[in-house]
């Protein structure tokens, strides 16, 4: 490749981030007309990075049961322990924080499987319609029409109990909703002239999925991802509850709130906390999914755009 | 300068129409259109929303398959085509849409934009920036909008764009479906000179699809007239405003309302009634019959044969028949 | 002749988040009992805000900053939302482009006609109403007018659809039509039955037209009196036949020669070069300066609209030059 070419394309890609950084703005100043999403980017920010370092940030070890912490059984919240201790003595707090790194994991690998499957086979039905959308669309409503954790606790105890299983059963389980909501999208995107205009050129079906039906189709994918992040990190808890999922002694949320159960209500803080670590980061992924919904909206964004 | 760049012969397309179950009926969108056009000239095709002429321009390039009927470019039978042969015609033809906001991706550049056909296609133009430049330069754009995106830019701009990627191929037959009406008058007139030129210059051949009379007299050779799926007359763009035969050209050429105060008030015009059946279900034999003021027994009965009036002046009316 | 409505140097502007667009920039110009005005410009030129601001229906971000709109004496900017629910669609009336979007998909033609009656005559039945929009549509040329009432918009089509909204305009006998690119969305045969309807209207109930259109043709076919909008500025007002004769700004000039005519065959057109200008940062001086061919230094202060001959006013250094000489 010439220099002069290479050059363009260095200064093609820097228009590209340009143009990024102007979404960018648009962005902060949606964020900052609405403290809910604020506090759902808050809330999803904390959840990662928590995920990420926490386990290297705790004061005690999550996993191994110490002789000075024996002592400790059950031991309500105190300043050392904020979140109080379990029954081995461990240190909750520092076990919530670790659970956070599984939750995060599950959910992550869920997403890496189920969306490009789902994806994938939207784009295809979407765009090829006839023969291959009616199967892949019959395969998706079969997969549907059980209900979701049902189906994934059922596929999870036949694969063992374990992380592993449970992310699978799980992304079995959710990448139909992404064939259904990229279907709809392609169906709108190859309507539009550019799409004919592709064609009429001659270029190639791959490059017209690929270059001009799905980066216009990525609007609604990113909002379901955000609000599914929180449902899988819910589902994964619901499994390990039922003691399928993550095994001990890796602490799990649900797992710790199942084990809590014999001590409720006396020790109220062993399930307490893990529940609160649920509820709070689901509602950070549905608050940050709302925010983005909005912010995709032309209509609502036209009238922040407007009022700025 | 006679020689034909494209034939085409009796071509047909009925789209269906579903019910719950069954197909209800057949949308007879193109019913039989049968024309040539010559290398270098302008036929322009003009009709009401309805009339078909927008399904037979992409029925030419094939962006939709044909029910019937023969294409033939350059010699070359377009429906038969395959693979490498279909990929050189698609190089050779091209077509510039009325809408400048859809027909344009909103995520690329205008670089990328303009370097999709030559990628689609392994051209080898050198330096691939330089060529594009040159191609924004004959639509009357430049270096400075390369790296921008389509919303940066107006609707004309927009089109001069449109134009630049058609241009990118050298193609030889361009259809233009409507490729000003969604323009302001002062744009439309810049397009219009630019598309000219860009005729004389490259020898194009245009296929031009609109409903603007206005237009068509200004920038077509020759002119075919369309009804609910059928050509109705076929003349010199001359012959049409002075001497069109067919009843529904004249009612046409009397409803467009002239820039014009003096000419506007002072015409006859012909008594307008009815508005154009549904395509679904087309009125037996002629379908102008229902608001053709002329409208004689054999007409609703009798589709109307072809008649050549004059060389190149066709028109399909029972009025015209020697008996 | 009677003046009916007179705006005064009417102001709307946009707040949106790039800046403000001052859409109507100081537009003036009255209506006469029983003519058709028409305001002719193209896209952004602010003919439609122009249009709807008469009734005060600017939403927001859009505010009406300034200017008066006297009809009948009283200015309408003043008045409160009941008083002028009072006069939209009684007195004051709309048409607009697109008879799809204005007709409710769950009631008959008959109904949107009926209910427009029975809102602003107290008392009246919804079945009286209804037999008003029979004769009405009978009025207005709607073929079989007994069981059109009883159609739904689905089952019409464009032009009908027009129809149905004409007929919902005049219904209360309006002193005023406000036509907002009423044809642009019709085939051209129907475009020419709504124009007639239209004409044909003014004579029957008396009430004047303000026609907003993109369209010289329509405006050579239709109109009595021409308002040509540039940029949020009116540039040019004068009679029908003295601007298509005369025309005064390079503005006007150029539009009338960038329209091909079908009746004449033009070898060039002559276009307008450049764009319209951005409406957040209009060129200073006259608006236009930056696409006119005569444009001198004198441009760079902005022109009034002035007399240049009798009833016919433009707003241009050119003009006001060779007045003064």
């Amino acid at each position: 490749m010439r220099w002069s070419q290479k050059g363009s394309t260095v200064l093609n890609n820097l228009r590209m981030l340009i143009q990024l950084t102007n979404e960018w703005k648009l962005i902060l100043l949606v964020i900052r007309k609405s403290p809910l999403t604020t506090a759902g980017l808050v809330i999803v920010s904390g959840f990662v990075i928590l995920g990420i370092v926490g386990p290297y940030a705790t004061l005690h070890d999550p996993i191994m049961i110490s002789v000075t912490g024996a002592l400790k059984r059950l031991h309500p919240p105190c300043l050392e322990h904020p979140f109080g201790t379990d029954e081995y003595g461990r240190d909750l707090f520092s076990r919530v924080l670790y659970g956070a790194r599984v939750s995060l994991v599950a959910a992550l690998s869920v997403m890496v499987i189920a969306v490009p499957i789902g994806v994938l086979l939207g784009l295809c039905s979407g765009y090829y319609g006839g023969i291959v959308d009616e199967v892949i669309m019959r395969i998706t409503d079969i997969f549907l029409s059980f209900p979701g954790l049902v189906l994934a606790i059922a596929l999870s105890a036949s694969l063992g109990a374990g992380l592993t299983s449970a992310i699978i059963a799980l992304a079995v389980v959710w990448w139909p909703g992404y064939v259904r909501v990229i279907r709809a999208q392609v169906l709108v995107v190859k309507e539009m002239l550019f799409v004919e205009a592709a064609r009429a050129i001659g270029v190639k079906t791959s490059k017209i999925l690929f270059r001009h039906i799905l980066p216009n189709s990525i609007t609604p994918l990113l909002v379901l991802i955000t609000f599914d992040f929180g449902s899988v990190i819910l589902a994964n808890s619901a499994l390990s509850f039922i003691g399928l999922g993550a095994q001990p002694p890796i602490p799990e949320w649900g797992r710790l709130i199942a084990d809590g159960r014999r001590w409720f209500p006396d020790k109220w803080w062993y399930s307490f906390f893990p529940g609160l670590a649920i509820l709070i980061t689901v509602l950070g992924f549905n608050l940050l999914g709302d925010g983005i919904r909005d912010m995709m909206d032309p209509r609502y964004r036209r009238s922040i755009e407007m009022k700025g | 300068m006679n020689e034909t760049i494209l034939i085409v012969r009796n071509l047909r397309k009925y789209f269906p129409v579903k019910g719950i179950f069954f197909t209800k009926g057949y949308i007879k969108a193109v019913d039989g259109v049968t024309f040539t056009v010559l290398r270098g000239s302008t036929l322009a095709l003009v009709g009401e929303s309805g009339s078909g002429k927008s399904t037979v321009g992409r029925l030419i390039l094939r962006l939709i398959e044909p029910d019937d009927g023969e294409i033939l470019f350059n010699g070359m039978n377009v429906r038969k085509l395959k693979n490498t042969d279909l990929l050189e015609f698609r190089r050779r033809t091209a077509i510039v849409f009325q809408d400048p906001y859809s027909s344009l991706n909103p995520r690329m550049t205008v670089y990328n934009i303009l370097k999709e056909p030559l990628e689609a296609h392994n051209i080898d133009v050198g330096d691939v920036e330089e060529y594009i430049v040159s191609l924004l330069e004959r639509v009357g754009l430049g270096k400075e909008h390369l790296y921008r995106f389509p919303h940066e830019f107006s609707g004309g701009q927009r089109q001069r764009i449109s134009i630049a990627r058609v241009l990118a191929l050298k193609p030889e037959l361009i259809v233009l479906d409507e490729p000003t009406s969604s323009l302001d008058v002062s744009v439309q007139a810049q397009i219009l000179n630019l598309l000219k030129d860009l005729q004389e210059s490259d020898k194009l051949t245009y296929l031009f699809i609109t409903h603007d009379l206005g237009v068509v007299r200004y920038i077509a050779s020759m002119v075919a007239v369309m009804y609910l799926g059928k050509i109705v007359e076929i003349a010199d763009t001359d012959s049409i405003f002075s001497d069109s035969r067919h009843p529904y050209t004249r009612m046409l050429l009397s409803s467009i309302p002239v820039p014009d105060p003096k000419v506007a008030r002072a015409r006859e015009k012909a008594k307008l009634t009815g508005e154009p059946p549904s395509p679904l279900n087309p009125p037996p034999g002629c379908r102008f019959h229902p608001r053709c003021p002329y409208a004689m027994d054999i007409c609703r009965k009798e589709e109307p044969p072809v008649v050549e009036i004059e060389k190149r002046h066709i028109v399909c009316c029972h009025l015209y028949v020697r008996r | 002749m009677k003046k009916i409505l007179e705006v005064k140097d009417l102001r709307v502007h946009f707040y949106t988040y790039n800046g403000t667009v001052k859409a109507v920039d100081g537009v003036s110009f009255e209506v006469y009992e029983g003519e058709v005005l028409c305001i002719v410009g193209e896209t952004g030129c602010g003919k439609s805000v122009t249009a709807r601001a008469i009734t005060k229906m600017i939403r927001s971000p859009g505010k009406i900053v300034g200017g008066r709109v006297l009809f009948n004496g009283i200015d309408i900017l003043e008045l409160d939302e009941d008083q002028l629910s009072s006069i939209r669609g009684k007195t004051i009336t709309y048409v607009y482009q697109d008879p799809s979007a204005a007709l409710d998909p769950l009631y008959t033609a008959g109904y949107h006609v009926a209910e427009t009656v029975t809102a602003h005559s107290v008392g009246m039945r919804i079945r009286e109403a209804l037999r008003r929009a029979v004769e009405i549509f009978h009025e207005i040329l709607i073929p079989d007018p007994e069981n059109r009432v009883k159609s739904y918009p689905h089952e019409l089509s464009g032009g009908m659809k027009q129809r149905v909204v004409i007929a919902t305009a005049v219904a209360n006998y309006p002193k005023l039509i406000i036509a907002d690119e009423p044809t642009t969305a019709l085939d051209v045969t129907i475009q020419a039955q709504i124009l007639d309807l239209l004409k044909e209207l003014k004579g029957r109930y008396g009430s004047s037209v303000v026609m907003i259109t993109h369209n010289l043709g329509v405006v050579a076919e239709m109109c009595d009196r021409v308002i040509v909008m540039y940029a949020g500025k009116i540039v040019e007002k004068a009679h029908t036949e003295r601007l298509f004769e005369n025309p005064l700004h390079p503005y006007t000039k150029g539009l009338l020669n960038a329209v091909p005519n079908p009746y004449r065959k033009t070898m060039r057109l002559e276009s307008i070069p450049g764009v319209v200008p951005d409406m957040i940062n209009v060129p200073e001086g006259c608006r236009f300066r930056p696409r006119c061919p005569f444009a001198t230094n004198a441009c760079l202060i902005e022109p009034e609209l002035i007399e240049a001959e009798k009833d016919h006013y433009v707003s241009c250094w050119l003009t006001s030059k060779v007045g003064q000489q």
